[in-house]
């Protein structure tokens, strides 16, 4: 059947604006199905998220019972490490050799030479001692020449009486 | 100018619906991403710290067995209050085992050191041959809790051959708090591993701890 249309021509919407309103009609359409898909999507990620963290929270929480388990290692893990380091700090700090324990050969074995006081202290040795013969004297010095623990080796002190024989000090400088 | 309010009258639905769906739109992607990037960030933090206490819960399961005896002896050599009685008693067995007499021995008053250590200064006298003196002084630098040597004055002069020997030994307070649960925590590193195995070779201070008794009923509280 024939379509009737009595209103007069002119009266009716202009082509142009019917094409235009069919157009946002279309817009509205992809617009309106992009977003339900859209939105979808993001409410779908968003709740999956959620879960994620909910689980991640739960797990820890069964971790940090377990840790709370070991406290007493955690203590100990704790000091060992903190006493280490503090350890390591001392160590460092305290490198200088014993100057005594490192001039035992020359304090222990010395013919003919009287040692009288032996003072030492980090890095640094003072001798004070006696002879009556030269040749004494000389492999006394010999001796410590030969030693490489040495940097300086100064004669502080040489005196010689009839009586007591060569009386002399000695500093020594370790390397 | 009559086909105007008509044309409104057409257009003013589907674009008003458009208008609506595009805010709508808008509004709601804008919330939405708000929302995921705070739940990515929560997601983030979440998996972080559970990751920080698995390797803390691994790094504790595998160290359980050995750390109390490497922190003894970590204590052991540098301890957290002043040792001068555990130096005495170290250094009097070093004597004896070197057949030599310990006496004069001498606590100085504590003081703070430049690093940070609390120190304590101890001095003493050594009577017996020079080899053995000379031990002695070697095996100081082995024994825990940790002594140093400053001073040796060795004096020939008397019948016997006497030392006096001037030490330091340090000591540091503990730590009085622990990191919160959910620090990380390292294993020892292969320097700190280094230092331990050190310090665990020298000698050990060693005591005889007695239990107290339990207390007993006194039948005759006036007799013997």
């Amino acid at each position: 059947m024939a379509k009737i249309n009595l209103l007069p021509p002119d009266l009716g919407p202009n082509a142009s604006v019917l094409k235009f309103l069919n157009l946002a009609k279309k817009i509205a359409v992809i617009i309106g199905s992009a977003f339900f898909v859209f939105g979808l999507l993001l409410i779908g990620y968003i709740v999956f998220l959620r879960i994620q963290i909910q689980a991640s929270a739960k797990r820890s929480e069964g971790l940090k019972n377990s840790i709370t388990a070991l406290k007493s290692t955690e203590q100990s893990l704790y000091l060992l490490k903190e006493r280490t380091g503090k350890i390591k700090e001392l160590l460092a700090k305290e490198t200088q050799e014993d100057s005594l324990a490192g001039s035992s050969s020359v304090l222990i074995n010395h013919p003919g030479v009287t040692l009288t006081q032996v003072t030492a202290s980090p890095g640094k040795i003072n001798i004070s001692a006696g002879s009556q013969k030269t040749g004494d004297l000389n492999s006394f010095f010999e001796n410590i020449l030969s030693d490489n623990n040495y940097q300086n080796i100064k004669l502080t002190s040489f005196m010689f009486n009839p009586k007591t024989g060569y009386i002399f000090g000695l500093e020594l400088n370790l390397k | 100018m009559t086909n105007i309010p008509f044309i409104i009258k057409i257009a003013v639905k589907p674009l008003l619906v458009l208008a609506l769906l595009i805010t709508l739109s808008l509004v709601g992607l804008s919330r939405a991403f708000y929302e995921i990037g705070s739940l990515r960030e929560e997601s983030a933090k979440t998996v972080k710290n559970e990751n920080t206490l698995k390797s803390k819960l691994d790094i504790l399961s595998a160290s359980q067995v050995s750390v109390t005896t490497d922190a003894n002896y970590a204590v052991s050599f540098l301890p957290g209050e002043n040792p001068a009685l555990l130096v005495l008693y170290q250094l009097r067995s070093s004597a004896v085992k070197n057949g030599l007499l310990l006496s004069n021995f001498k606590v100085g008053s504590e003081a703070k050191d430049a690093g940070g250590f609390m120190k304590v200064s101890v001095s003493f006298d050594l009577q017996g041959p020079l080899p053995q003196i000379l031990d002695f002084v070697n095996s100081v630098k082995s024994i825990a809790p940790n002594v140093w040597i400053e001073k040796t004055e060795l004096n020939f002069t008397g019948e016997t051959l006497q030392a006096t020997i001037d030490t330091t030994s340090y000591w540091s307070p503990f730590p009085t708090k622990i990191p919160p649960l959910t620090e990380p925590i390292t294993s020892l590193d292969s320097g700190e591993k280094e230092t331990l195995a050190r310090v665990s070779s020298f000698s050990q201070p060693s005591f005889v701890s007695l239990t107290p008794g339990a207390p007993r009923e006194n039948l005759n509280p006036f007799g013997e």
